[in-house]
């Protein structure tokens, strides 16, 4: 394929396996919990019977989980893009010891 | 006859033609067709992608659902949109950063392999014909309800429509008819759920007061399923199906780089989400001033309640405009579908494997126009079929079928070290295999009710999901371990390293070649 960067050395600086170990810290977890909060909706109205109790007036619990979720997903956007920030700056370091490193192979 | 949709009608293919006739002119080469040259902005894109996924499911099938059957049919549209954490989180910028014009694409970035990119395309083209069945279907009762056309030929006025954009303007068409579909729709659906909310006297809480008397349970979950494992594999589908649906994750290569996927991907879920709130409205509005029985008349399954809401409270011209603006999002996501159908054809089929990606622009071009038709006739085939299904329900067959047979592979293929080549190919066949043969197994094609009415279903449940989203991921692991790769530790790691590398830097994007040649030097 294409063999312009020595992707085995890449993987193997230390700005990079900082960069990776945050993201995948940061993502994986929260994309977890997500789902299992999400889950929560269907399962308790599939096999309780908790949601059917109205919460505010007429409005049951049920709206208020379906409603929670939208306010999560919104929520975790901007927090994805808040912290996207911080990873492209370490993004950028990396792509930067990149550089250093091809450099000093070309003149080596 | 109703001549003001009629005339809306016409107005709406008008536009739509001008944007292919103006769009055909700037598609040259296969970039060009394929993702509109990665050129879009990321607010096009999250309109675009908005256009893309707001669906005659979202449309005309939920507020049907919520109309008829009250909370349960809200179910569809939390799944719909929290599925897009997935996609932010996981799947988008690598996909952006390792991939070109197709899904298969990204996995071959890892496996440069024929069967990999074969099997991928098949997988793209199988889920990208299952959700335009919906489509179609949704398609044929409104042209039904306002022209009096029957279904057939409902069918192929769209059928013909959208092969056309797709044919002359490409991505470039199709992106811009769905941008302008998204504001006409959310435009549309802002206008009713105004007048909605207008009519319960400006309170929700009255709103809900009044829709708790519809009818006995409406407010709670249960009216619809009545089983749980049902709504709980519903819901798993729908959550990750959203990243594995090609027809959503091509529009990540239509913009230049990774960050600008992860903006458009966040702008799309504010659109999109707004959009589903909306659809309480929709529902609870043609369920309070259209009523359940108006609706099941005109259509079974409910697909007609939002067109009947509008004209309950605007009179003809809303419901025209309204039953036009139905008509434009079908439009819009048709061709997003066919396109990329055909795009795995083109592309990953007959440029990568038959021509050994030797073939010239013209001729994938050519062939791309050829695999548009033969999409398009499939499902035109598969969709007189289900007639009588609503439009969101099979929608979620084609998430559950994204999320079985394409998700696995594309979170392992960014994730996991030790995935295969082989793992790779027995987690999409499995996925695909599962999913498929439990559909039909299954109460909607065995069921008393189902396409073959033989009134006795051998799998429960009505969506696959549950069952056969753990499959494709089992098999996932399985297939590595069955088929270790042929190439050296040494090799398939590093083959690893590359993807790890190119998906979280964004280093060697496709379409940024030439700011890339001083990075390497």
């Amino acid at each position: 394929m294409n063999d312009e960067h020595d992707y085995k050395a890449i993987a193997k600086l230390a700005s990079f396996v900082k960069f990776q170990r945050q993201r995948i810290a940061f993502t994986v977890p929260i994309t977890l919990l997500a789902v299992v909060f999400y889950l929560g909706l269907p399962i308790l109205a599939g096999f309780t019977k908790v949601l059917t109790h109205k919460a505010i007036g007429d409005i049951t619990w049920a709206w208020l989980y379906a409603f929670a979720q939208f306010i999560m997903t919104w929520g975790l956007c901007m927090l994805y893009l808040f912290k996207a920030k911080s990873f492209d700056k370490t993004s950028a370091d990396v792509l930067d010891d990149v550089k250093t490193m091809e450099a000093a192979a070309v003149a080596a | 006859m109703n001549w003001t949709a009629t005339l809306l009608f016409l107005g709406i293919v008008a536009i739509t033609l001008g944007i292919t006739w103006w769009a055909s002119r700037r598609t040259k080469s296969a970039s060009d067709f394929y993702t509109a040259g990665g050129g879009l902005t990321s607010t096009q894109n999250a309109l675009a992608i908005g256009g893309d996924y707001m669906s005659a499911a979202s449309f005309l099938g939920i507020a049907g659902m919520v109309a008829l059957s009250g909370f349960d049919g809200f179910f569809y549209s939390v799944g719909f949109l929290v599925g897009y954490i997935i996609v932010l989180f996981l799947v988008a910028e690598p996909m952006r950063n390792l991939g070109k014009f197709t899904v298969a694409d990204m996995i071959t970035a890892r496996y440069a392999d024929q069967k990999v990119r074969g099997v991928a395309a098949l997988n793209t083209i199988t889920i990208s014909v299952f959700y335009m069945i919906a489509q179609l279907v949704g398609a044929g009762a409104l042209i039904k309800l306002l022209m009096g056309f029957d279904f057939k030929w409902s069918v192929l006025i769209v059928g013909v429509l959208m092969t056309v954009y797709v044919l002359f303007g490409g991505m470039t068409a199709t992106s811009w008819v769905q941008i302008v579909k998204a504001v006409l729709l959310i435009g549309g659906t802002v206008v009713i759920s105004v007048m909605v909310l207008h009519k319960f006297g400006w309170s929700i809480g009255g709103m809900f007061h009044q829709m708790s008397t519809v009818k006995d349970g409406y407010l709670s979950p249960g009216l619809k399923y009545k089983n749980g494992w049902d709504s709980l594999s519903l819901m798993l589908g729908l959550v990750l199906g959203t990243a594995g649906l090609p027809h959503i994750l091509v529009r990540f290569f239509t913009v230049k780089n990774g960050v600008e996927a992860r903006k458009s991907v966040v702008k799309a879920t504010w659109i999109i989400g707004i959009f589903y709130v909306m659809t309480v409205f929709l529902g609870f509005g043609a369920a309070k001033f259209v009523g359940a029985e108006k609706i099941t008349a005109q259509d079974k399954a409910g697909n007609m309640a939002a067109p009947l809401l509008a004209q309950a409270l605007g009179g003809n011209f809303l419901f025209a405009f309204i039953c036009a603006v139905a008509f434009a999002t079908i439009l819009a996501v048709v061709a997003g579908l066919v396109l990329t159908g055909a795009g795995a054809f083109a592309h990953d089929i007959y440029n990568g494997i038959i021509r050994k990606g030797q073939a010239t622009e013209r001729d994938q071009m050519k062939m791309a126009r050829f695999a548009a038709l033969g999409v398009a006739i499939v499902s035109i085939l598969l969709s007189l079929g289900a007639q009588d299904l609503n439009v969101a329900f099979l929608v979620s067959l084609a998430f559950a079928v994204g999320a079985s047979s394409n998700l696995p592979t594309i979170i392992m293929t960014i994730f996991w070290k030790k995935f295969t080549k082989g793992g790779a190919i027995f987690s999409m066949i499995i996925g695909l295999a599962t999913a498929l043969i439990l559909v039909i197994l299954g109460p909607n094609v065995l069921g008393p009710t189902g396409m073959l009415k033989t009134g006795h279903a051998i799998f429960p449940l009505s969506t696959p999901g549950l069952f056969s989203i753990p499959a494709g991921f089992l098999a996932a692991i399985i297939g590595s371990y069955l088929f270790p790769d042929k190439k050296s530790k040494d090799e398939h790691e590093q083959a690893f390293d590359e993807i790890l590398v190119r998906a979280s830097t964004g280093i060697h994007v496709h379409g940024q070649e030439k700011e890339e040649v001083p990075m390497g030097a």
